[in-house]
């Protein structure tokens, strides 16, 4: 009884803040949100179990689980909610109505009810957003690799944003007049036999589409590609191994993030606190990935990146 | 006190999905994997009707239909064209996937604004616009369990139950009876995959969406209820028993996800805890008995 009602009673209201933070499960993408969350705490004074106290909740896939999570923090009486991942932030928002909610790692946050626009949004809700630039990303592809006329990537299905995603990259295919074929992949296991069954559809290079469950084993799409000649360009600058790279990091949309939960434990009220559309794009050139590719990435583009890897 | 609420009310949600693996499992002995895919088929379409503004018990009748249907075309599969019973199931799973994409025409719907089986509840009795969420929901599938539970306890002792639960306790008696196995086996089906939906259907509109990975590992949850109910059960063998203790198991085993939620270890190790509980629940009873055993 003591572990039930007296280790695990109301911890909220006291000294130091109390942050439930919750995620769907573990993946690269989404634990580096979380690290760059917890980083952006510590950077202000906010040290975990010093003068912060965490409930850090893992559903590892479980949805039914997320929401006995959010039930936890709600009876637990945690001061704030910090959800990574749509499908987290969507359990919150079902749940939790008295305590500030901050998001991160979600790619669209109006396809999941939290508002209708950065500023108008539940008022109890604020966050950072992460829209991945795809369509950039892609225009670079063309622009790095001109003789590539079919581009592709895998697409899961299963992802809330791999719609929107997928809409986005074929418009800006007919915009840049090059062919787009996206392949569904729905496991881990689906990726190296999908990258192949691009490159025989006639797939030149690869632009990934984000997703949770393909970010995860983005090793296999680098090695895939690798081994069979594909160009590949990623829209996410989290990655190693990737030749070219146009994008947001998820660690520091999850920075963000936690600034904006130091903003909300400091006074400020979520409703006065617009969705933060992450925006510092970064360009990074890996030129030893880019070798081992075979590739060669035009100096113009190396010349602007904010970021080169490798010897020149 | 609100998060065992919470942890019930879900569990009040899963009886109908262990009442539906416990009829193919149990029942009809049949090793169905289709609940995978009619949990998210169930929760799909209530969740794409009901943003279309159907009312909310047309929208989960429709979910338990589609439900019925999956389990009817697992039979089918089975029974017509010679496929076995675990690949039946896998072929619908796997197929129920896209089916259910095509339904929600995305993989996620919000129904955080959207009417729910709640709506209703509160126009009939204004009184419960002062409950918290989960005590309303908790009610209403609580409600729903026991009518649930009294029809399924019924109709399993008809003429007809009696017929279905032959089939699977002995198919050479029923077929010598004249009873049409193979049809027999298809109903079933569809009544435990119809079950199954509804479990969707209620889970979805209490947690706010659907989603299509909300089905993945659905028939393991399934499964713990029943054996954590069938050893709940212990000696007992009435109909009416077992049919309540694979309603506890469900209860129970969404407890111990939660107990194992509250322990509040490394985050990573919550499947872990969740095993280790399920695993002492079931042990405890048998080694209390060698205990007492050993004791005399």
């Amino acid at each position: 009884m003591l572990l039930l009602g007296g280790a695990c009673g109301p911890l909220g209201g006291g000294e130091h803040p109390v942050i439930g933070f919750a995620q769907i499960t573990s993946s690269a993408p989404l634990d580096q949100a979380r690290d760059g969350f917890f980083q952006a705490l510590a950077d202000s004074g906010y040290v975990r179990d010093s003068t912060l106290r965490v409930i850090e909740r893992n559903a590892q896939g479980d949805i039914a689980t997320l929401m006995l999570i959010m039930n936890e923090f709600k009876q637990r009486g945690v001061d704030y909610v910090a959800t990574v991942s749509s499908v987290a932030t969507q359990a919150a928002l079902r749940v939790i109505t008295g305590q500030p909610i901050v998001f991160a790692a979600v790619a669209n946050p109006y396809l999941i009810g939290a508002g209708t626009s950065a500023t108008d949004h539940k008022p109890h809700v604020t966050g950072a957003n992460i829209p991945l630039p795809v369509d950039s990303a892609f225009a670079l592809a063309r622009e790095a690799f001109p003789a590539i006329e079919t581009w592709g990537s895998l697409y899961d299905p299963a992802d809330p944003f791999a719609e929107f995603y997928l809409e986005v990259v074929r418009h800006m295919a007919d915009q840049l007049g090059v062919e787009f074929i996206a392949v569904a992949c729905t496991a881990p296991g689906d990726i190296a036999p999908g990258i192949q069954a691009l490159k025989a559809k006639g797939v030149g290079g690869i632009l990934q589409l984000p997703s949770v469950m393909i970010g995860s084993g983005f090793p296999a799409v680098i090695k895939t590609a690798r081994q069979i000649g594909l160009a590949l360009v990623s829209a996410n600058t989290d990655y190693a191994g990737v030749p070219l790279a146009l994008g947001l990091s998820f660690y520091s949309n999850g920075y963000d993030a936690g600034l904006l939960m130091i903003r909300v434990i400091r006074g400020e009220k979520p409703a006065d606190l617009p969705f933060q559309a992450a925006s510092k794009r970064r360009l990074v050139v890996d030129l030893d990935a880019a070798r081992a590719f075979g590739l060669s990435i035009p100096s113009a583009i190396i010349l602007r990146a904010d970021s080169v890897v490798g010897a020149r | 006190m609100g998060f065992w609420i919470a942890a019930l009310t879900q569990g009040f949600a899963f009886v109908a999905l262990a009442w539906g693996v416990y009829l193919s499992a149990r029942v009809l002995r049949f090793a169905d994997i289709t609940p995978d895919g009619s949990f998210t088929f169930g929760a799909a379409v209530a969740a794409a009707l009901l943003v279309q503004d159907t009312h909310p018990l047309i929208a989960t009748a429709v979910a338990v239909a589609a439900g019925m249907l999956a389990g009817y075309v697992t039979g089918v599969l089975h029974t017509r064209l010679g496929v076995s019973d675990l690949l039946s199931g896998i072929l619908v799973m796997t197929a129920l996937y896209s089916v259910n994409l095509h339904v929600m025409g995305r993989s996620n719907i919000s129904l955080l604004d959207t009417k729910t089986l709640a709506t209703p509840v509160l126009t009939l009795f204004p009184a419960t616009a002062s409950w918290p969420d989960d005590v309303t929901f908790g009610a209403i599938f609580l409600g729903v369990a026991l009518l649930l539970g009294s029809l399924l306890t019924w109709y399993l002792r008809t003429d007809f139950g009696i017929a279905l639960r032959s089939v699977g306790d002995n198919p050479a008696m029923i077929t010598a009876q004249g009873v049409d196995r193979r049809r027999m086996i298809e109903l079933g089906l569809a009544l435990a995959n119809g079950l199954v939906a509804l479990s969707g259907a209620l889970i979805a509109q209490y947690q706010g969406f659907a989603d299509v990975a909300m089905g993945v590992g659905t028939l393991v949850a399934g499964m713990a209820a029943v054996i954590l109910g069938e050893t709940l059960r212990a000696r007992g063998r009435s109909l009416l028993l077992t049919i309540l203790m694979v309603a506890a198991g469900a209860l129970v085993f969404r407890l111990l996800v939660a107990l194992a939620l509250r322990v509040g270890l490394n985050p990573i190790d919550l499947k872990l805890m969740t095993a280790v509980f399920v695993l002492g629940a079931l042990a405890l009873p048998r080694l209390r008995r060698r205990a007492a055993v050993t004791v005399r």
